[in-house]
């Protein structure tokens, strides 16, 4: 039985379990589960966003603009700081 | 994050690092320790007590709207704005640290602590009958409580139960089950225990469309606004367990049903009260519900004001992306109500945890933080001056891209320069 994914929190559908208290007994396919059920976690994804699981590379949660930005200064924080000891060490 | 190639993370005091790509990122939360003071607020009812007892001077029975509306939006105006954000890669690590969980968990006890002490002051000072004051009527003050006493330290008492909504707010969005209890815990002051099911599954689902009670229209008052999103949460959040319990094909009569089993908080803990305080209490405990409730629909009001997300051609709506919430970076505030003015972010991603909440530098910003913007609510005049404009250039001039009322749809058409088959539309 099938594994789906939800591409923003990373809540798994296992087809074989299904989710008895959201109204999907154990063994339910994941096509029987209503379109519009909306993800029991974040409640931002529905069920035809779900990828299947082998589908699956990484989380669409954005931030990755911000995240260059400060693993640059975080990477020209650690040079300087490698700067001020090695000049430490010649002084 | 191992798609990263994160080995592995680990924290030094206020440091949070990872190694990634062979490059070693390090980032230090410089609000680790600040985030302390949110729970300073649910002790708002014993700062009122000791004001009172040190001074007996009437006045301090209402510190705390004063606490809320002057002293929160003066702090925000001298501590200023917090732009610092946790690199992508660290937010993992950030968010395992479990120092954060714990200072959300603090709140609840002294929630609950500050709410019966707050009882207990509201009944004159006895508990099951047994007066341990006797001699000084209460401790530290030497009469009872006037009606205008009593009206002001429930104005206190709702200051801290709005706020605990945003505790509850911030918990019932994890995946952790004991953290969802929690939620329901901080939600049984205000008895709003629908909240965490409605705002999860329904107002996250629907924000900035017409179709979502607790998104504010522009032009719409914040007092058109409160009815229509009190009686909408709560018709929503009832369907939403009606369907699911029709899909377990079981009556929603029940303690599974979230919605009951949420309310039971507040009957047991309103119950407990009226109990050991006397039931002469329970018209304050309406007006401090009452009052909580307004002040967490408020904050729902300027959230995502005219905001209104495009209808893709297949009729759904596009994805919820930071264009949607309406943002402030002012510290004070953001360290009081654990980053929810971070709104962006959280509407993009509901299950990250506060800390690890980061500014969108392209997020729209509202001008001060929102416990100084809700004073701004009270004159609609004031506030339409304030955010109509701001609205209208977050959508290029374009009103007809706004979430615009219904009934000033024509006015505000005109207005802002749509064409004339806009206006009639
Ligand atoms: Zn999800």
């Amino acid at each position: 039985m099938a594994k789906f994914i939800c591409p923003n929190c990373e809540f798994v559908y296992d087809e074989a379990a299904g989710i008895p208290r959201e109204g999907w007994p154990a063994g339910t396919p994941f096509d029987e589960v209503d379109p519009d059920w909306t993800c029991p976690d974040c409640g931002v994804r529905e069920q035809v966003d779900f990828l299947p699981i082998e589908e699956f590379v990484r989380n669409d949660q954005d931030g990755n603009v911000i995240s260059q930005e400060t693993r640059e200064q975080a990477l020209a924080r650690q040079r300087a700081e490698l700067q001020r000891e090695r000049d430490e060490e010649n002084a | 994050m191992s798609y990263l190639g994160v080995k592995r993370a680990e924290e030094i005091n206020m440091t949070v690092s990872a190694v990634v790509d062979g490059q070693k990122i390090e980032w230090t939360d410089k609000k680790r320790y600040l985030w302390i003071m949110g729970a300073v607020i649910p002790l708002i009812p014993m700062m009122i007590w000791g004001l009172v007892a040190a001074t007996e001077w009437h006045v301090w029975w209402y510190f705390g709207p004063f606490f809320v509306f002057v002293l929160i939006p003066l702090f925000d105006l001298v501590a200023g704005l917090d732009p610092n954000n946790p690199p992508d890669e660290l937010i993992e690590a950030l968010e395992e640290d479990r120092y954060y969980r714990w200072v959300t968990f603090a709140f609840i006890p002294l929630q609950i602590a500050g709410f019966l002490w707050g009882c207990f002051l509201l009944g004159n000072g006895t508990i099951f009958g047994w007066d341990p004051f006797a001699t000084s009527v209460l401790p530290g003050i030497a009469e009872n409580l006037t009606w205008y006493d009593k009206v002001g330290l429930a104005t206190g008492m709702g200051m801290v139960a709005g706020i605990g909504i945003n505790t509850a707010h911030e918990l019932g969005h994890k995946k952790e089950e004991l953290e969802r209890w929690f939620a329901r815990v901080a939600l049984a002051q205000t008895a709003y225990g629908h909240f965490y099911i409605e705002h999860n599954r329904g107002h996250h689902v629907r924000v900035a469309t017409p179709e979502d009670p607790a998104s504010s229209r522009m032009g719409e008052t914040v007092w058109e606004f409160m009815p229509r999103t009190v009686v909408g949460s709560l018709r929503s959040a009832w369907e939403l367990e009606k369907k699911r319990f029709a899909r377990l094909k079981k009556s929603p009569y029940s303690l599974k049903n979230d919605l009951i089993n949420a309310w039971m908080f507040t009957v047991l803990l309103w119950g407990f009260a009226m109990a050991a305080f006397g039931p002469e209490i329970f018209p304050y405990l309406i007006i401090q519900a009452i009052l909580g409730i307004w002040l967490l629909e408020s904050v729902n009001y300027l959230e995502h004001y005219g905001m209104k997300r495009a209808k893709l051609e297949s009729g759904r709506y596009e994805r919820v992306n930071p264009s949607h919430s309406w943002n402030s970076n002012n510290i004070g505030t953001n360290v009081l109500l654990y980053h929810l003015q971070r709104h962006s972010d959280h509407h993009a991603n509901p299950t990250r945890r506060y800390q690890a909440l980061r500014d969108f530098k392209e997020a729209p910003v509202l001008p001060t933080g929102y416990a100084g913007m809700i004073v701004a609510t009270w004159v609609p005049q004031i506030w339409r001056k304030v955010m109509d404009d701001r609205v209208l250039s977050h959508y290029d001039g374009d009103v007809t891209q706004a979430n615009v009322h219904p009934r000033l749809k024509q006015k505000y058409y005109a207005r802002y320069g749509a064409t004339p088959e806009e206006v009639t539309v």
